[in-house]
């Protein structure tokens, strides 16, 4: 037994004296890896920036910007109701940006350091699509402190207004290194983990061009100071665009290869229609076109009308009005049509950007002499704009493909009876100057008129990207409808909104930066949603 | 494993036929003279020789004594000793009585299982044994502590057949680390799971060891103190017990809920006719009346006795009718009352050199929700041999195996709670029970649209858990000389648990979708998870003594390993009903798996010396190298001293002095280091121990991978490359003293513990690219003072006791700081109406949530509010953008109250508790208000009514009170998210509670009695109740204050009513989140049983 003991101590002695770095050697983790090339992150960053924009961003400008609104079927949405936010309404839009912005910084560093520049570059130019979506809810915003994880917990805010210009320099800076590595045979290239362009640099590029656009055009009713910085800056583009292929020529999409199982279908099909199961989703009848947007269809005799909702007899059933007491039941009403422009189907692409939004902006910029070309120019983008957009809306999802014979195809002879329906009606017809519709209604209040209103071609521009986007990318419709005054739209009945169009102007800062980064926060000032504009927010 | 246990079996055999091989046999029972209790462990010798026995836990012995013996020497532990004659008897009763000075040499398990005398120990324990902990027959051991030691907080989370309890000493003392006390079972470290797994009646006692300076010889996982659990040995006579229990379970506490209004969700309904204007009308779909027979929400007219349609028309045209009443007893008849039964047998033996100890119990256990069953079976063998008169060798196992089958309760629309009290009081909920056949039952015939009926709830969403439990130890020990001994003990804890949750599909008619019904897809998930550790003591025992001087000294190696796993697999729906299998379903596996494997080492040493047997001076040290911390934080050293000083034997005059018998003053201070690593909820039994939480990593996308696409994402925990062990430093100061020979017993300690350099998990800036920073930052302190009193009132020579006791413990903690520019974080998720937090200069946890604005004369400011067409709608209190502090949620004081009176074997025994001090928030409150269903939502009959205590703002900008100026009374105030059910000040309430946990009535027969039967030596009869009376304040109508979601397995339900998404919230893991109780959580319960045990 002695010899027992012996043995025992000599055993735990050695063991602690040789063993004991092996033995605690063991903190290596099995489960996840801890490191990861820019193209293992990109697809998933690509993705995750479609839900935001999909299901966090689009639902909210939908209520805000009078596209939608709560039905009778639940109680809730007292926030969209009545605009009375908290900073615990929409953190989403804030948390799940920034989230996803990391991913993106972390494709840069990857990109950069592993001979994947194109990887690197497209980064860039999603990183600045994400920071705009929160610079125009939020206003001022952690930018350059932003991202540092551990190395900076409480990132100061930086003014909107120089964010906006940095975006301009960091897509120059974007379309420049793409274009010096485009002749490159060394480096690795974007494959099949680009969801949007699948590789194609070119169209980065050109997606890039729209964005600089976008982000211009979006600041444009500014000071005198920034009108010359965004004048010079459009005239820059026009040239470098034309010099380096143009705008975007598709609708920019982000498609993963979404399919009918969890979490793999389009996230808004997946919230508001189906669930992989095929079974209906929670929310499927828990809001309803506005009546509003309903008349809109209606009144200008559009076919994209009956294409994205469905119909009884030719008819919409009924919509529904923000903030009224009783709305008719979700399901008793009228809803997107399956298969249609919106419920393309439980695979169809998510939009980032439209190519008849970019249409629109670029028959703005001519309208608004950013780009040459004057009114006729301006013309030829706005018609093409609402081509682009029958087209998008009569686009199925791929597991619906129509036929050429299928009436739900689209035709060019469909633009055209839309526009033959309008001739005289100013919100269609470019040369139209007031709204006299072939019912006699302004279908902005839907009441008849004698005295037909007068157009102006930017609010027939904004008006007719209003449908364009409506319920797909409503985020744009919403800041639109910020910097332009358009279209007038009715706010919600329980509307608590001391402006004059009884709306909001921005959302709240979430809770996390109120308990997180609570001094930084002090330093932006007070924030009401009802008078903290967003600096390119300047009309009233 | 199985060859050493049929060893032991076989080796207990042949010593016990050994044993009745010898000349004469004697046999008898000790007892306490005071209560006629059978007294456990006496020793009972032929007086000089060595030959004896101890007697069993209910003090009988038998032994074999040579012919020649005369005299039996009998002896105990806090006993004069007593000589008694042999004479010709063989059957002895002998009454021992209590020794009033002995109080000191009671004695104590301390760390390492290593026994030592109370008048040694210079910091606070308790210990409780066997009867005071099974008095009431619990199934949870830790239930069984409850209010009877000061300074130890038992919480019950949650009701149900399989209850969660947390388990903590003296507060909290980490923000976002653990803070539950160790567990031991039998020497070996193990985990708080093992708790619900132990059969109550094979434990001997637990020994609560309650703060650092007690623990730092377990190492760093004792920082919050440790309950020591030491389970039953063999006695030296043959005993077989049979035990058996009854009980019954009663829901004792339903939220006040109204029984005035039945079916309607208008919002200022005065507008509408009350009923339907035309009575034949079975559609209702135009909601065009305040009555709206197939609503969840109860805003509708008041009941009137009046036949009224109760849901839709049936496709065939059926229709339910009835009168327009409350039936208020409906939904407390919806919960059965609960059944349970414990049966156990056990078998102790052995000799003076060999022991034995067998048991075998089986709970089983129907709820009070229908079909809710639990099952455990619980095997222990536990025996012990001197194999030389160096070496003895000890064997303790115990299996056990939990069968768990009920409704799985997952989230609020699944949950039967929810569905039972959101059902109106108007509907007969209990003539649903048939939904297979009743067409008004079944889901397309059920009068909601929106919720189930709750009897289809139970039969659609099951879960099925299995889980064994294997613990056990091997345990030798080495006497090298009389002053050197070594000692080796290895254990083992071995966890697996397999869990199906499953939900069936139903497709509902198409009459019935049509109305936008959904069907419900059903889904299988299936978690198999496990869990090991393994624990390796080895240490030398030195006890010398010089002169005066006594020196123990133990020196030893604690090595640690865990490994943990979990697989998780679920199906996106099923294909076929019925058939719950992952390959009957529709879309791809969903399926993660983790594992985990950690390893730690210690060295330590703990010396003790002794002065003439009243002063004492200890010290320890430790050092642990831990495999979880980067290698050149991973060794770390801890010390600790105390002393003990027995003023009554050190000082001459009150030696003999008689209204003292005993006194000591100790105090302690020790340091002791923790690698508290952050480690959220893992699925099933899994544990993390910390491991790999070093490096941020990535995980797979979500919906990742698409065919070949696969793509990472960064997790969202940052993590300080630095990081340390914690490190808590504790003082104690504390006494002990007992007067009267005994009859008055009392104790006091002060404490404070300091948590410096906390591993905190806080949440940033999402701007920083991460929702959570792990790094060393932060200290809490907690300061108090533990009393016990124990009086005997009355001791007669008669055998009449009646024993009062009361501990007290008052905690005071309070953050000091947390880290830089981090003065709040958040610990429970930011998504809710109310939020617990850390905030520095508070108590930990406090709850922050929204409520009205106020003018400076504390009343609530009420705003006019119009509609659109500028009409006058009411005056609407305003909520706050913000949240304000509204309390802390542990309690601050903790009083625990027993009593027992005996006469011969007749014990009446209470046990109560009250504390106070502290606040708790009841989230179904807001359901309950959305609803329509709760009582204070009907509180002004749903008329409209001046917002009590409140003002007006005048033309001039001041405030003036407000007494004429109305609120509406209808849903669109009290459903309203914006004005009430989201204003998380109108449901928070104290959290005092006055609970009489335990009561029982205990016979046991007279020894005389069973004597003439020869072979039945004991016979107990006990008559209990648990929870019989709960108090609380008036303004908590909603549930028992104990509960708690975090921490108990629930998850919380998304945000009120059917909010917008954007609103909705995920689980609350950490599990230091106490203090918010949800709709997910059954009610709670009352006890009553029997139970019968018989020894023979």
């Amino acid at each position: 037994m002695k010899n027992l003991f012996k043995i025992l101590v000599a055993c735990s002695v050695t063991a602690l004296a040789t063993g004991c770095d092996s033995f605690l050697d063991v903190n290596q983790n099995p489960n996840n890896p801890l490191t990861a090339t820019a193209d293992a992150i990109l697809a998933q960053s690509l993705k995750v920036t479609a839900d935001n924009y999909s299901i966090d961003y689009n639902p909210y400008a939908a209520f805000a910007v009078g596209e939608v609104a709560k039905s009778g079927t639940v109680n809730g949405y007292q926030e969209e109701r009545t605009y009375n936010y908290s900073s615990q309404y929409g953190q989403a839009l804030f948390n799940n940006v920034y989230d996803n912005l990391y991913d993106y910084g972390l494709v840069e560093k990857q990109g950069k350091a592993n001979n994947q520049p194109d990887h690197a570059s497209i980064a860039k130019i999603m990183k600045v699509y994400n920071f705009q979506l929160l610079v125009d809810e939020y206003g001022d915003i952690p930018y350059t402190d932003a991202l540092q994880g551990g190395n900076n917990i409480t990132p100061k805010y930086d003014k909107a207004d120089v964010i906006y210009k940095d975006f301009i320099v960091k897509l120059d800076a974007a379309i420049a290194e793409i274009t010096a590595n485009s002749a490159s045979t060394t480096k690795r290239t974007v494959g099949g983990e680009d969801i949007v362009f699948g590789g194609n640099m070119a169209n980065w590029i050109r997606f890039a061009n729209s964005l600089k656009l976008r982000i211009l055009m979006r600041q444009s009713s500014g000071d005198a100071a920034l009108r010359t910085y965004v004048r010079t800056e459009m005239a820059r583009l026009q040239t470098s665009a034309a010099a380096s292929g143009g705008f975007i020529t598709a609708d920019v999409q982000v498609q993963p290869g979404y399919l009918q199982s969890e979490a793999q279908q389009n996230p808004f099909w997946n919230r508001y229609r189906a669930s992989a199961a095929g079974t209906s989703s929670i929310e499927r009848y828990y809001t309803l076109p506005t009546r509003y947007i309903l008349a809109q269809y209606n009144l200008n005799h559009d076919p994209r009308g009956p294409r994205i909702y469905r119909t009884s007899g030719g008819r919409f059933v009924s919509g529904a009005t923000l903030g009224e007491n009783l709305p008719p039941l979700g399901n008793a009403a009228t809803r997107f049509l399956d298969g249609g422009g919106v419920f393309k189907g439980l695979d169809a692409p998510v939009p980032l950007m439209l190519k008849a939004d970019d249409l629109f902006t670029q028959s703005e910029a001519k309208l608004l002499n950013f780009f040459t070309g004057g009114e006729p120019a301006a013309k030829t983008d706005f018609v093409n704009g609402i081509t682009a957009s029958f087209a998008y809306f009569y686009t199925t999802g791929p597991s619906r493909r129509s036929g050429a014979s299928d009436s739900s195809a689209f035709t060019a002879a469909k633009v055209t009876k839309y526009t033959n329906a309008n001739l005289t009606n100013g919100l269609v017809n470019w040369d139209a100057p007031t709204t006299t519709t072939r019912d006699g209604i302004d279908p902005l209040f839907a009441t008849p008129l004698t005295a037909p209103r007068t157009v102006s071609k930017q609010e027939k521009i904004i008006y007719q990207k209003y449908l364009a986007v409506n319920a797909v990318a409503s985020t744009e419709a919403w800041d639109d409808y910020r910097r332009t005054g358009f279209p007038k739209f009715p706010a919600s009945l329980q509307s608590i909104s001391t402006r004059t169009d009884r709306l909001p102007v921005r959302l709240l800062y979430p809770i996390t930066e109120v308990t997180s980064n609570a001094s930084n926060l002090a330093q932006v000032g007070a924030i009401s949603q009802f008078t903290s504009k967003i600096f390119w927010d300047v009309l009233d | 494993m199985k060859h050493f246990f049929f060893m032991v079996v076989m080796l207990m055999t042949c010593l016990l036929q050994q044993a009745y091989a010898q000349n004469r046999a004697l046999s008898g029972r000790i007892t306490d003279r005071a209560s006629g209790q059978g007294l456990p462990g006496a020793t009972v010798l032929v007086k000089g020789t060595t030959i004896g026995a101890s007697t069993n836990a209910d003090g009988s012995f038998s032994l074999s004594v040579p012919t020649t013996a005369t005299t039996l020497s009998i002896s105990s532990i806090g006993y004069t000793g007593l000589e008694q004659p042999i004479g010709d008897n063989s059957t002895f009763t002998i009454a021992l009585a209590s020794d009033v000075k002995q109080l000191g040499e009671v004695v104590v398990t301390g760390a390492l299982g290593v026994q030592r005398q109370a008048r040694e120990i210079g910091y606070a324990t308790a210990t409780v044994d066997t009867k005071d902990l099974t008095q009431a027959r619990v199934t949870n051991v830790t239930n069984g502590l409850a209010g009877k030691v000061s300074g130890l907080q038992i919480q019950t989370l949650s009701a149900g057949i399989n209850p969660s309890v947390r388990v903590t000493l003296r507060g909290n003392r980490s923000l976002t680390g653990e803070n539950q006390a160790l567990v031991v079972v039998d020497g070996v470290l193990s985990t708080s799971e093992v708790l619900t797994a132990l059969n109550p009646d094979d434990i001997d006692n637990i020994t609560v060891l309650k703060g650092a300076n007690a623990a730092a010889l377990y190492g760093s996982q004792a920082t919050n103190g440790a309950l020591i659990i030491t389970t039953k040995r063999g006695g030296t006579t043959p005993t077989v017990t049979f035990s058996h229990t009854s009980q019954l379970e009663q829901l004792s506490f339903l939220p006040k809920l109204q029984s005035e209004f039945g079916l309607g969700a208008q919002d200022y309904k005065d507008q509408y006719p009350v009923f339907p204007t035309d009575p034949d009308d079975v559609t209702n779909a135009d909601y065009s009346a305040q009555y709206n027979p197939y609503e969840n929400q109860q805003f509708g007219p008041r009941f009137d006795g009046s036949q009224r349609h109760l849901g839709l028309e049936l496709e065939n045209h059926h229709i339910q009718t009835m009168p327009y009443i409350a039936r208020p007893n409906e939904r407390r008849d919806f919960f059965n009352t609960g059944y349970q039964t414990q049966n156990g047998v056990s078998f102790s033996g052995g000799n003076d050199k060999s022991k034995i100890f067998v048991s075998y119990q089986n709970t089983h256990n129907k709820g009070i929700i229908p079909r809710d069953v639990f099952q455990r079976n619980t095997f222990r063998l536990n025996a012990s041999q001197e194999l030389t008169s160096k070496l003895t060798v000890g064997f303790n196992a115990s299996y056990s195996q939990k069968l768990v089958d009920a409704t799985s309760n997952l989230d609020r629309d699944n949950s039967v709670y929810w569905n039972v009290i959101n059902t109106s009081v108007q509907v007969p909920i209990t003539q649903y029970k048939d939904w297979r056949n009743d067409e008004f039952a079944n889901p397309n015939g059920y009068y909601n649209e929106y919720y189930s009926n709750p009897y289809f709830t139970i039969d659609n969403n099951r879960t099925k858990l299995r889980e064994n439990y294997l613990v056990g130890n091997i345990d030798l020990g080495y006497k090298l000389t009389d002053w050197l001994s070594v000692q080796y003990r290895l254990g083992a804890t071995v966890v697996s648990q397999s869990n199906q949750n499953a939900q069936d599909k139903f497709l509902f008619d198409p009459y019935v979708s049509a109305r936008g019904r959904r069907d419900i897809n059903g889904f299988v998930s299936e978690l198999a998870s496990d869990l090991t550790r393994l624990n390796s003591d080895f240490f030398v025992n030195i006890n010398k003594t010089y002169g005066d001087f006594s020196t123990k000294l133990i020196l030893g190696n604690n090595t640690q390993s865990g490994n943990s796993r979990y697989v998780a697999t679920n199906s996106t729906a099923l294909s076929v009903p019925g058939l719950f299998n992952l390959e009957n379903r529709v879309g791809n596996l969903q399926g993660t798996q983790q594992s985990y494997q950690y390893h730690q080492t210690s060295l330590f040493g703990d010396l003790t010396v002794g002065y003439k047997e009243y002063l004492f001076l200890h010290a320890s040290g430790r050092n642990d190298w831990t495999s979880i911390l980067a290698k050149q934080n991973r060794s770390f050293f801890y010390p600790s001293a105390d002393v003990s000083f027995i003023f009554t034997d050190a000082i001459p005059a009150l030696k003999d002095a008689s209204y003292i018998d005993y006194g000591k003053l100790r105090a302690g201070i020790a340091r002791v280091g923790q690698a508290n690593l952050f480690s959220t909820a893992r699925p099933g039994v899994a544990n993390s121990f910390g491991a790999y939480s070093l490096d941020p990593f990535f995980q797979l996308g979500s919906g990742f991978p698409f065919g070949s696409l696969t793509s990472f994402s960064q997790s969202n925990t940052y993590v300080s490359p630095d990081l340390k062990p914690e490190f808590t430093r504790s003082i104690e100061v504390g006494t002990e003293l007992s007067f009267l020979k005994r009859r008055v017993g009392f104790a006091a300690t002060y404490y404070k513990q300091n948590t410096t350099n906390q591993t905190i998990n806080a949440g940033i800036s999402r701007a920083s690219g991460f929702g959570q920073f792990l790094l060393n930052a932060g200290e809490v302190e907690n300061s108090g003072v533990e009393l016990d009193l124990n009086l005997t009132p009355i001791q007669t020579e008669s055998g009449f006791t009646f024993k009062i006791g009361a501990n007290y413990n008052y905690n005071q903690n309070k953050v000091l700081s947390i880290a830089p520019d981090v003065n709040e974080l958040a610990i429970s998720n930011t998504g809710g109406n109310a939020v617990l937090y850390a905030i520095v200069g508070q108590p930990f946890p406090v709850l922050k949530g929204s409520y009205y604005v106020r003018d400076d004369q504390n009343r609530v400011i009420v705003d006019e509010s119009r509609d659109a067409a500028g009409d006058l709608l009411g005056y609407f209190p305003r909520k706050s953008a913000d949240q304000k502090i509204l309390g802390n949620t542990l309690p601050k004081d903790k009083y625990g109250f027993n009593t027992s009176f005996s006469y011969k074997g007749i014990t009446l025994a209470a046990q109560a508790e009250y504390r106070t001090g502290y606040v708790v928030y009841h989230s179904i409150g807001e359901n309950l208000d959305f609803t329509g269903g709760s009582q204070r939502s009907a509180q002004y009959g749903r008329e409209p009514f001046v917002f009590p205590n409140s003002s007006v703002l005048q033309a001039n900008g001041s405030y003036a009170a407000n007494t004429d100026k109305l609120t509406p009374g209808g849903s669109e105030f009290w459903a309203n998210a914006a004005y009430n059910t989201t204003v998380a000040e109108n449901y928070v309430t104290k959290g005092d509670f006055f609970k009489l946990r335990e009561v029982s009535l205990s016979y046991n027969l007279p020894a005389s009695l069973l004597s003439s039967t020869g072979f039945i030596k004991g016979v107990g009869l006990n008559l209990y109740a648990r929870n019989l009376y709960t108090w609380v304040p008036k303004e908590n109508v909603y549930t028992d204050p104990e509960f708690s979601s975090a921490g108990s397995g629930v998850i919380n339900p998304t945000a009120a009513g059917n909010s917008s998404a954007s609103n909705s919230s995920s689980g609350a893991n950490s599990s230091n989140a106490i203090g918010i109780n949800n709709i997910l959580q059954t009610p709670p319960t009352r006890f009553y049983g029997a139970s019968l045990s018989a020894t023979f």
